[in-house]
């Protein structure tokens, strides 16, 4: 996890990030990942796990490296009929988490300086409306759990 | 034991095996039902059509004869579903190696987005999730034939800056036969694993 910080502080240069502690009292995020796209694609999707930890937090911006803007978005697939919908912000009660999972919850990256090919690491921050922004890394993968054999997880 | 009572006892007996039976029969003798997709009792033809595959091609009814084919709409500006959904078809493609090459599916991505998805954007785009894979799009009016054929319904929604838009689209999966007719359909959530068993309950059902 240092390594990770230390690289984003370099990164994303804004100074005071928190970094994503999966133990720890503060906010987090877990099991990140970005479906990996062809190249000629003009938007991907960030899935990950967010906990507020021991205070109720807000998260009112996103960002990732490489990316013009990030927005939060949610597919709702009614009567099989998807849409999607951007979300202002988005409010955690203390002691709650929200997945962001294909299909519902997720981070869409826009305007690409390029896409990032599987396995390349992307560096991301959540922007909170108080305290300090949680900051992270997303793997390109296919799909979850997948070409990332460090963190799959099989029981 | 009254007489009446045994008679009644025997016609419970003879219910419960006459039920055991149909049980056994069915498990063993009758090919399983899919779990989630759903079945035409009769599959039904689908109307004459002409888009462009992503070589630049003609597609047309006639494509859609000798091989299964699962059908999906989506587009490439799409960050989630349509991403998703055509890993899943992949994967699921994926379960189904065993079967004959005459019986495997072929997938393809109908882009209800003519206004973006040129072939050329579609050949960058689909046979990324699998080499297979072919994209197909149209003018409107093409793809309103078939589209209002499967009862496939799509809308552009603006974006809220006003640049973009987003699409809109039924995310079920159609599955036409070798016949080119609508054989079964896959509604959400899709599971890769439940996608290719219930694939096979449908080629199974159709001997």
């Amino acid at each position: 996890m240092r390594r990770v910080a230390l690289l984003l502080a370099g990164v994303l240069a804004a100074g005071g990030g928190a970094t994503a502690a999966p133990d720890g009292d503060g906010p987090s995020v877990e099991d990140a990942w970005i479906r990996a796209a062809p190249p000629v694609a003009e938007v991907m999707a960030g899935y990950l796990t967010l906990r507020a930890g021991g205070t109720a937090i807000e998260v009112v911006a996103a960002a990732c490296e490489g990316f013009g803007r990030v927005e939060i978005h949610e597919s709702v697939v009614v009567d099989d009929v998807a849409t999607m919908r951007p979300l202002a912000t988005l409010p955690l009660a203390a002691g709650a988490s929200r997945r962001f999972a294909p299909g519902g919850l997720h981070l869409m990256l826009l305007e690409p300086a390029r896409i990032p090919a599987v396995g390349e690491d992307v560096a991301c921050r959540l922007e909170l409306a108080a305290g300090d922004p949680i900051d992270f890394t997303a793997p390109v993968r296919r799909s979850v759990g997948e070409d990332d054999h460090a963190h799959h997880h099989h029981h | 034991m009254s007489s009446v009572g045994k008679l009644a006892l025997y016609a419970v007996i003879a219910v419960v095996a006459a039920g055991l039976g149909l049980l056994a029969a069915t498990r063993w003798s009758t090919p399983p039902a899919p779990e989630q997709a759903l079945m035409l009792e009769r599959p039904r033809p689908l109307p004459e059509f002409a888009l462009t595959d992503h070589t630049g091609v003609e597609f047309g009814p006639a494509r859609l004869r000798g091989h299964w084919t699962f059908l999906f709409f989506g587009f490439t500006h799409c960050p989630d579903i349509c991403p998703t959904t055509l890993q899943t078809l992949a994967q699921a493609r994926a379960e189904l190696e065993d079967l004959p090459a005459a019986q495997r599916p072929a997938v393809v991505m109908v882009s209800v987005d003519p206004g973006r998805d040129t072939p050329a954007q579609l050949a960058g785009y689909v046979p990324y999730f699998d080499p297979e894979f072919l994209g197909v799009v149209g003018a409107e009016d093409a793809l309103r034939a078939l589209t209002g054929n499967l009862g496939v319904a799509y809308g552009y929604t603006p974006d809220a800056d006003g640049e973009g838009y987003t699409v809109d689209h039924t995310a079920a999966i159609f599955l036409v036969d070798p016949a080119g007719r609508l054989a079964a359909v896959f509604g959400t959530p899709h599971n890769a694993e439940r996608i290719a068993a219930d694939y096979r309950a449908v080629l199974a059902a159709a001997g």
